[in-house]
């Protein structure tokens, strides 16, 4: 039995693109709990918010990097 | 001889029967590919629906349509005398004696017999039809032998985009850790009494769970089997057979709606919006 529409399928990769290639986030979104739909516009503003902080808490901090040496 | 004439009778008089399950399961992706959970208690269905149907032919064609005001011109009666001479062993013309009437009965009628079978067959065949679409759809939820595969069914139907996620417990076990996998459901596929044959995930990834004697320990990340993530088309499936799945946890996501052509264009800027960005630090470094 196929579950997985191949037009579905298709979005989710792209999903997965926007997200940097980091699939739990758009899992993250997707499985809010407190809703039972999204629209796709939504789902890609949590999805960019979400890489972002991400990208922004791995990057280094400047503070810390001017630190080290001293 | 004379049996094997008897047994073509009986499973010809049983094709309204077979008609209508072929019917039944033809909407439903879920049964349709999997042997009857009781073949007995099919093949008895059959009998009875094909009685009633015949039965109910019967009453039609001899109250309705041979005779009477409403009689359709040149439509014959069904005489169930010479039906029941098929069925008989002495219905076959020995050799030396003379032929009996219902050769020519069969000569006669030939074509009028072939247009009730076609036409009740036809019949009990979308009779069918609409009961299996009837319970896909829920209406006839009782007849649901295994309510969590149409769940599954469910996403594919619907408009929007409805994922289900798989979270798969496997056999697979080193001392107190044993291998987890989760996906995107893409296959499922379900033997006659509702126990999983295999799965399909895509974009697969796998982590740990430790038993310990407190409870289960999750490991805090997971790899994804597609370790290069690089590409672009169809991406590399996951397929686990029952001999390796110990149980399995189905969550089904948010359903992603698309209002417009104009949300999906907005996706494929926001796509190439970032890969020019990457592309551009890449290059910069």
């Amino acid at each position: 039995m196929r579950v997985l529409k191949d037009k579905d399928r298709v979005l989710y990769d792209k999903l997965v693109r926007l997200a940097g290639g980091n699939s739990q986030i758009v899992l993250k979104v997707l499985s809010n709990p407190h809703r039972s739909s999204v629209d796709l516009r939504t789902a890609i503003k949590e999805i960019e918010a979400l890489r972002n902080s991400q990208k922004m808490s791995a990057a280094p901090s400047p503070s810390i990097s001017q630190a080290a040496p001293a | 001889m004379s049996i094997a004439w008897a047994t073509v009778v009986i499973v010809v008089l049983l094709l309204p029967g077979f008609a209508f399950f072929w019917g039944l399961y033809s909407p439903n992706q879920v049964t349709r590919e999997v042997s009857p959970a009781s073949p007995l208690a099919q093949l008895a269905g059959v009998v009875v629906i094909s009685f009633l149907v015949h039965a109910c032919a019967y009453f039609v064609i001899n109250t309705r349509l041979c005779v009477g005001p409403g009689a359709l011109p040149a439509t014959p009666c069904v005489d169930f005398d010479e039906f029941a001479a098929l069925l008989r062993i002495e219905a076959f013309t020995l050799p030396g004696t003379p032929p009996r009437t219902f050769r020519s009965m069969l000569d006669s009628y030939a074509g009028w017999i072939l247009v009730y079978f076609a036409t009740i067959g036809a019949v009990t065949g979308l009779l069918g039809f609409a009961a299996g679409k009837l319970i896909e759809n829920g209406y006839l939820s009782g007849f649901t032998r295994h309510r969590y595969l149409f769940m599954l069914e469910r996403g594919r139907k619907k408009k929007g985009a409805e994922l289900v996620r798989a979270h798969v417990l496997s056999r697979t076990q080193n001392l107190n850790n044993v291998i987890f996998y989760d996906g995107i459901l893409q296959d499922f596929f379900a033997k006659a009494d509702g126990t999983i044959s295999y799965v399909v995930l895509h974009d697969a990834r796998t982590s740990t769970i430790e038993i310990t004697s407190s409870g289960t320990l999750h490991s805090d990340t997971s790899t994804p089997l597609d370790i290069r993530g690089e590409s672009l088309g169809t991406k590399p499936l996951l397929v686990i057979t029952s001999e390796n799945i110990a149980n399995v946890y189905f969550e089904p996501l948010n359903e992603v709606r698309i209002e417009s052509g104009d949300d999906t264009d907005a996706l494929d800027r926001a796509i190439d919006e970032l890969e020019q960005a990457s592309a551009r630090t890449a290059g910069d470094r």
